[in-house]
């Protein structure tokens, strides 16, 4: 399963769990909002609303009539303050009057929310996607149908959903659970969102294999050929197998004498001599990865279907140009490959550090990075409607929880590419702000949002030039993403943290 | 310059501007990217005394002359990016430079309450080429509206049509949630340009 694509659908799910739109089993509504005997018994004391759900007398006594869940929930969220509103209703009969009034009310919504419910079950149903559709077209509407799901399911809830902010919910106060009477309502969901990721799952995977394939086939002609073709044609016959004789042989890749792969061996990158004598050509580890565990850390279709194509076609040419010797590699990005997460709030900075010091040795707990960045007011945060966090970090911190932790890191203002590539060279990694919107190629994100990614290496021609680097974004959970010195030149704000070599 | 080199020079620059009519987005990526106001105010935060305090990852809105139109302010908000979807919440900080060299950066924290969401950043339906190309529309008009502005006198006829041009690309660019955080940075400017141009954004 590829649980980016099923994020949406977690996102709502840890929402819509947390008690935003409580679901119960229908049953009657109050059964009576007069408890029995009160016309007997000495006027009891008004009743006080708490939540999560507990309607009692103020004495201590439990009310009468049971009020469920998303009764409540219900009155969470259309009743402004509805604690305080309805400990301030004048009487116990002014505040029943209210209950007899409003459950009914809730118990309608919540009839609506099941029939929607089963509405979008149908709706997001696989089945009605023609078979016939083009792979990648096919496994376009199948994700577009979770995110209707996702989507869909929140709007449906929001009858019984509160603002965020506003105190903790129920799940959050029973640790994490929600009550199994829930399950009727929330496995259907699971189920679809479960059968529409394992469908975009198997697509991707399909994808991947045969570009693994692809590259394969190509690269085992292209051993062949040079086992056949000794002497100077040879090169000129792997070109021409390649990219139609562009290519050019006889490459001297220009190192510093302190060649960092010599310091740090590239873990699983392509192993070529410089210069690369064509007759002494290996078929290299492609780049595209075999197993489940890499290619999830890959994490090729996570900005959809389009990038990862591209993505794939990224790591084909650089597997080509490592064939033809036409560069190499710097730095260690397959083997930085496993640091990569999917960031949850606004630590885009956080998490770059957070990969550098893992990248050093360091044991460091994400969640207390934060926390200490927060204390020492490194970066700040704030809650979104959505429910999650959003905020990020000013430019003279976005190195400073590097620097406590022992890592002699340095930002750089107004940086070149050459001096970005001095960093890399001298350590394999650096820690670089991009335009997010032309570093994802998206159109729906705002141009002067900033995004860090902890870049992992670089690709270095015979020229000598980069063509281009490794990244791991926490912002999309990719990982060794090789971006095109072009796409890079478009995105990068210039800016850097520099980091020491690793010891 | 010798007549050939102008030739040259006239041929170089039909074919960029070719190329950015006719390309996709990047043609008018590298433009806006090449434009000194727009460099001026992204790289805002990246100079004290901003860059103590705004958020690299916040959201900086389009710069607007301040009154007088001798300094340009713009906003910070807070805004959540994934891919293929962002929200954008109300602006936590401003900031404003001078159009001239010489004079500081200012940066502060607005008052006010918690922020809160204003909806989506981009404009619904707005391509990545159509933005850019509005994005450099903007840009081009927005130091000869400042200009304009500041000097207060009488608008010729040309101008008047660069001014709306200005404030229509303006228009389709602004972050929607964010328009009326837009006319209160400066009213004076808005209704400045409505009174010259005809059109301005919304008041409210």
């Amino acid at each position: 399963m590829s649980p980016k694509r099923i994020l949406a659908v977690a996102v709502y799910l840890s929402v819509f769990a947390a008690g935003r739109g409580v679901a119960l089993p229908a049953e009657p509504a109050a059964a009576g909002s007069t408890a029995p005997g009160t016309d007997v018994e000495p006027a009891p004391a008004k009743l006080v609303f708490t939540y999560p759900c507990t309607f009692a007398y103020a004495d201590g006594k439990p009310y009468e009539a049971r009020v469920m869940d998303f009764e409540c929930d219900y009155l969470h969220a259309s009743v402004k303050n509805a604690a305080k509103s309805f400990a301030d209703l004048p009487s116990l009969a002014a505040q029943k009057a209210f209950l007899d009034d409003a459950l009914p009310r809730a118990d309608t919504a919540h009839n609506e929310y099941i029939k929607k419910i089963a509405e979008l079950i149908q709706k997001t149903d696989p089945a009605k996607v023609p078979k016939d559709l083009p792979s990648t077209k096919r496994m376009d509407r199948i994700a577009a149908l979770n995110v209707e799901l996702s989507t869909g399911v929140f709007e449906i809830a929001k009858p019984f959903l509160w603002p965020a902010r506003e105190e903790q919910s129920y799940v959050q106060k029973t640790a994490g659970s929600w009550p199994a009477s829930w399950k009727p309502y929330i496995q259907p969901i699971y189920d679809r969102s479960g059968q529409l990721s394992g469908l975009v799952h198997d697509s991707e995977m399909k994808l991947i294999d045969r570009a693994s394939a692809d590259l394969e086939k190509k690269l085992a002609a292209a051993t062949k050929a040079a086992a056949a073709v000794k002497g100077p044609g040879a090169g000129g016959a792997l070109n021409l197998m390649f990219d139609g004789g562009a290519a050019r042989d006889g490459v001297a890749v220009p190192m510093p004498a302190s060649d960092p792969r010599k310091a740090r061996p590239a873990a699983g990158g392509v192993e070529i001599s410089i210069p690369v004598p064509v007759s002494d050509l290996k078929t290299p580890v492609p780049p595209i990865p075999k197993t489940e565990d890499a290619r999830q850390q890959r994490n090729y279709f996570s900005r959809g279907t389009a990038a990862g194509l591209q993505r794939l076609k990224d790591d084909a040419a650089v597997a080509t140009w490592h064939a033809l010797g036409q560069s190499v590699t710097v730095g260690d990005p397959y083997g930085n490959a496993p640091l990569i997460f999917h960031q949850k709030g606004p630590s885009c900075d956080v998490s770059s550090q957070a990969e550098a010091l893992r990248s050093r040795g360091q044991t460091v707990d994400l969640s207390k990075l934060a926390k200490e960045g927060l204390e020492k007011g490194y970066y700040v945060d704030y809650a979104m409607a959505s429910g999650h966090r959003e905020g990020g970090t000013p430019w003279e911190h976005v190195d400073s929880l590097l620097q406590d932790h022992g890592v002699a890191a340095k930002n750089v203002n107004d940086a070149t590419p050459a001096q970005l590539d001095q960093a890399i060279r001298a350590s394999g990694d650096a820690i670089v702000f991009v335009r997010v919107k032309t570093f994802w190629k998206d159109d729906k994100v705002p141009p002067g949002a900033s995004h860090a990614v902890y870049v992992t290496g670089e690709e270095v021609g015979a020229d000598g030039k980069v063509r281009g680097y490794y990244v791991n974004d926490t912002g999309t959970g990719e990982a060794a993403r090789f971006v095109s010195a072009d796409v890079f030149k478009r995105s990068w704000l210039n800016v850097f943290v520099a980091l020491p070599p690793h010891k | 310059m010798s007549p050939a080199r102008l030739r040259r020079a006239a041929c170089l620059a039909a074919l960029a501007a070719l190329a950015a009519a006719c390309g996709g987005a990047d043609a008018w990526i590298d433009k806006l990217q090449a434009d000194p106001l727009y460099r001026r105010a992204e790289k805002l935060r990246l100079v004290a005394p901003c860059s103590a305090l705004v958020p690299m990852e916040f959201g900086q809105t389009i710069p607007v002359p301040a009154r007088g139109g001798r300094r340009y302010s713009v906003l910070y908000y807070p805004v959540s990016v994934a891919p293929g979807k962002s929200e954008a919440m109300s602006p936590v900080y401003s900031g404003d430079f001078a159009r001239g060299a010489g004079e500081p950066d200012r940066c502060e924290k607005l008052g006010g309450g918690p922020p809160h969401s204003v909806g989506a950043p981009v404009p619904a339906g707005l391509s990545q080429k159509a933005y850019y190309k509005a994005a450099v529309t903007v840009y081009a008009g927005l130091d000869k509206a400042a200009a304009l502005y500041g000097a207060g006198g009488a608008v010729a006829d040309a101008d008047r049509k660069a001014l709306a041009d200005f404030a229509d690309a303006f228009t389709a660019l602004a972050e929607p949630g964010l328009r009326t955080d837009y006319y209160r940075q400066n009213p004076d400017f808005w209704e400045w340009l409505r009174r010259e141009a005809g059109r301005s954004i919304p008041k409210a």
